[in-house]
């Protein structure tokens, strides 16, 4: 592999990874397409990965691959149907054993492990100012901070995602798109976590306010160490922030390696059309032959035979 | 003169928000010529999607709109309610960024294409052949059945294609298309496009192409028209946009989106996109310029013609070539 001066990250692994996926898979059961019954679809299968510490991985796909399935498994959103997900204790807290089950047990994950969204109009409380937003999380997983302690932490948030105090007595609408995906950062930075969910996370952004936030998750995973699992259907916006890359389809990984080998080098046919796809200086769109619809891979509901009438 | 088909000049529209009247288009003027594609992009708030709507005369009750928009030389915002519905109808026809949400769910794809056929008192028979020929032209072998389905039966990229049959039903001169691939995966979005592209040229139909993603505007289009803050900021032959954009803006706006192959810090443009109510009475992309000077605060400036392109930038000639924005994450 070549090397990239402008990669600021010792790419080694080694020692425990902060992530580790394997044999992950889920059934959801859907009504079937004739709606007389139920049918099982297979949204994710067999996907394994480790992400190590201050890592970086895109998990790249359309809609219906799986990604955001997979994505939500990780953050305990959505249970797998079987594989496991081993996520790395919190830098400093007491080890939580295998058999919490309780709100303890998903406040501690939530430590290890957070997610920011698409959309920031829907993921923060239209009520709670920013200041309420960031200190409320603070509250939560940092009980023995004191007030002033968390005034200088909400502070340190907002410096390092780009705001500042005068953001602090506003409420999200009356932030800009941009500033509220600023926001939802600071907040899923606020509790340490060593995994960094970024799902879709520039997406709905204006193109000039994109490359500011791609800018910034570049900086602060250099700054903090977190590891990122970035989500994306977007493979332009996922060189910018990852080393390496999985590339998912109808919920299965087709493709996995460096960022820039994948792109560079893809050896998935579906990777190349999806390469293809990107606009960029001097592209055409080129009619190919019909893709498979995504998401179609449907198993017979054991008792309930698929009646082909 | 007469040989453009669409001339939109010195537009100006106003739209009640909250019970007072607001500027969503400080000043529009382009025109499309018979067979022409002419991309029209711009961020949210830009005005782009008012632009479309204004021309299609379907802004909302108390909207004001000043200036003219002239179709063949006719004066469209004085049309007689007649004469609007043959324009509306079959002169132009509009395709939208969200196909779900302009279709009936409840009604069969060939109730939705046979709509207008049948209130045009054409034959049944007649109307259903052209639409399933219309259906295979646009990548959908099976018109017969698919005319039998309803939309959430179709996916996407389908209900998508079936927006183009219907837009190219009316044998229309003048289509508008909204974002109409923005809501599609990039593999569908590709596809559609090719189709539409295809479909357009070989009807030698104009088109108005709305969308945020220069590159896509670039690779359907003949000329584009930027837009900013209810502002037409630069336009010029598509062709070469990425050597040739003079406005700052239209510079900025190519450095910020990444290329796949060159990782590095992205240059960006400082701030945020700004509605067109929020604009003062110089430049509109002023409070965002690295290279604003006081001139550019006190006086708004007009399009005029640079080298070939027209752009609204009192500094255009000085700064050819030598525009560069900060790659930075903090703004």
């Amino acid at each position: 592999m070549t090397t990239d001066p402008t990669r600021d990250q010792d790419h080694v692994e080694e020692g425990e990874p902060v992530l580790e996926v394997r044999d992950l898979r889920k059934v959801f059961r859907v009504r079937s397409e004739d709606s007389r019954g139920t049918e099982e679809l297979v949204a994710v299968d067999n996907v394994s990965f480790s992400l190590h510490e201050a890592g970086s991985l895109a998990v790249v796909g359309e809609s219906g691959s799986g990604k955001t399935t997979v994505a939500r498994m990780i953050a305990g959103l959505e249970t797998p149907t079987s594989g496991t997900v081993r996520i790395a204790e919190p830098a400093q807290a007491p080890a939580a054993g295998g058999t919490l089950s309780s709100r303890s047990a998903r406040r501690e994950r939530h430590r290890r492990i957070q997610m920011v969204f698409q959309d920031p109009y829907s993921s923060l409380n239209p009520q709670h100012t920013i200041q309420r937003c960031l200190d409320d999380v603070l509250r939560l997983h940092f009980r023995d901070l004191g007030t002033e302690a968390r005034a200088a932490r909400v502070a340190q948030l907002l410096e390092y995602v780009g705001l500042d105090d005068r953001h602090l007595s506003l409420r999200p609408r009356s932030l800009s798109g941009g500033q509220r995906q600023r926001v939802a950062i600071a907040r899923a930075l606020a509790c340490e976590p060593r995994v960094l969910i970024l799902d879709e996370a520039v997406s709905a952004l204006d193109v000039s306010v994109q490359g500011q936030i791609l800018n910034l998750l570049g900086d602060l995973r250099s700054t903090l160490g977190v590891a990122y699992l970035f989500v994306s259907h977007d493979l332009a916006v996922v060189q910018q922030v990852t080393d390496d890359a999985i590339v998912m389809h109808r919920g299965v990984v087709v493709e996995r390696g460096s960022t820039d080998e994948v792109l560079t080098s893809p050896s998935a046919e579906y990777t190349r059309r999806l390469l293809d796809a990107v606009t960029r200086p001097g592209w055409k769109p080129m009619r190919h032959s019909l893709l498979e619809r995504p998401v179609t891979r449907l198993l017979p509901v054991p008792g309930r035979a698929h009646s082909g009438d | 003169m007469t040989s453009q088909l669409l001339e939109v000049d010195g537009l100006h529209v106003d739209i009640p928000i909250r019970g007072r009247l607001r500027s969503v288009i400080h000043d529009g003027s382009f025109a499309i010529a018979r067979g022409e594609s002419l991309g029209l992009v711009g961020e949210s708030g830009s005005g782009k999607s008012m632009t479309a709507r204004t021309i299609m005369r379907l802004l909302m009750r108390g909207a004001v709109a000043t200036g003219s928009v002239r179709f063949d030389g006719e004066d469209v915002l004085a049309m007689s309610p007649a004469k609007l519905r043959r324009y509306q109808g079959a002169n132009v026809s509009m395709i939208y960024q969200d196909p779900r949400a302009h279709i009936n769910p409840v009604r069969t794809i060939g109730d939705f294409l046979l709509e207008g056929p049948a209130a045009r008192g054409v034959p049944r028979r007649e109307a259903h052949d052209r639409a399933v020929d219309l259906l295979g032209q646009v990548g959908i072998a099976d018109g017969g059945r698919r005319m039998r389905q309803y939309p959430h039966q179709l996916s996407g990229g389908l209900l998508q294609r079936v927006m183009i049959a219907s837009a190219l039903l009316t044998s229309p001169e003048l289509l508008l298309a909204d974002e109409p691939t923005t809501a599609l995966d990039v593999t569908t979005q590709e596809e559609v496009m090719a189709i539409l592209d295809e479909q357009r040229q070989g009807r030698q139909l104009a088109m108005l192409f709305i969308t945020h993603d220069l590159d896509l505007a670039a690779a359907v289009t003949d000329r584009m028209a930027v837009m900013y803050a209810g502002m037409i900021i630069e336009v010029g032959a598509s062709e070469g946009i990425h050597t040739e954009a003079r406005h700052p803006y239209t510079v900025g706006l190519l450095g910020s989106r990444p290329v796949i192959g060159q990782r590095s810090r992205i240059q960006t443009v400082p701030g945020r996109p700004i509605s067109a109510f929020e604009a003062g009475s110089g430049c509109v992309f002023a409070a965002r310029c690295p290279f604003r000077i006081d001139r550019c605060v006190a006086e708004r400036p007009a399009l005029r013609d640079v080298g070939g392109r027209e752009v609204a930038c009192h500094r255009a000639e000085e700064l050819q070539g030598r525009i560069e924005f900060p790659k930075e994450a903090l703004t």
